[in-house]
């Protein structure tokens, strides 16, 4: 099974409250993206970016 | 032009033998390895891409494959990396359980932001569960509102099983919000659980 892959932006930050501070002004002022894992291809570490 | 038999092999052994086949080249040229099974054309359709070799494969029968390989001149061919040789997943039963919104416990709001980021993940991967199960807090997740919808909504175009506890719908007043799979019971719910081959619960 092989997904579709389609190129995307993706926004990292220092730290998780950042991105959860992040997600929550974006929901609040209708910007579009998602909160995700950080791809594994930016870093190895454990965190959440905006796609 | 080479031709490797790799006829009855086992995974790494025809992607081994081409490799080899490939430095016998010494330079550019054509191989073609003729083997038994998908999962090898996909193994060698795998090296090929990654090694930036032109490929093709075609069914000649029954259980027959040929995979071409066009190795250019300024091809690289020394490094050695393993051969990952993939199991296929298909017949592998493969249950996620989804008890709270949260996954983890310590801070709720983190724990829901991890949730969604597993589900999301989740859907990302190679090779999908069969099902996945929601029960007590983790049955919000397939309603109305829920942030997960979309991410299970493409694993359920994708074949994904998606249960949500009947009891718990009703019990937190959410039975006419389900936006995702299907309502089950505890019947569906041990059954699933006790026939799965790997249980994940996040």
């Amino acid at each position: 099974m092989s997904r579709q892959k389609s190129p995307a932006i993706v926004l990292s930050f220092e730290k998780t409250t950042d991105a959860m501070a992040e997600e929550k002004y974006c929901l609040a002022n209708n910007l579009p993206g998602r909160l995700i894992p950080i791809p594994r291809e930016i870093t190895a570490g454990c965190g959440m970016a905006w796609k | 032009m080479i031709q490797v038999n790799a006829m009855g092999d086992a995974c790494p052994i025809p992607v081994v033998k081409t490799k080899n086949a490939i430095k016998e080249l010494n330079g550019g040229g054509v191989v073609e390895t003729l083997v038994d099974n998908e999962i090898a054309v996909q193994n060698l359709t795998k090296m090929a891409n990654q090694k930036g070799y032109g490929v093709k494969s075609e069914k000649l029968g029954e259980n027959e494959y040929k995979v071409t390989m066009t190795i250019g001149d300024t091809a690289l061919v020394e490094d050695e990396e393993e051969v990952v040789c993939e199991v296929p997943a298909k017949g592998k039963n493969v249950v996620v359980m989804i008890s709270t919104a949260q996954m983890g416990s310590g801070n709720d709001e983190l724990g829901a932001t991890l949730m969604k980021g597993f589900i999301y993940a989740l859907s990302q991967q190679e090779s999908l569960p069969k099902t996945i199960l929601f029960y007590n807090g983790g049955a919000s997740i397939t309603c109305e509102g829920s942030v997960s919808l979309e991410d299970l909504k493409s694993m359920e175009a994708q074949g994904v099983e998606i249960l949500t506890c009947g009891t718990c719908l009703n019990f937190y007043g959410l039975s006419e919000k389900l936006a995702v799979g299907s309502v089950t019971n505890m019947y569906v719910i041990a059954e699933k659980m006790t026939q799965a081959d790997l249980i994940v619960k996040p």
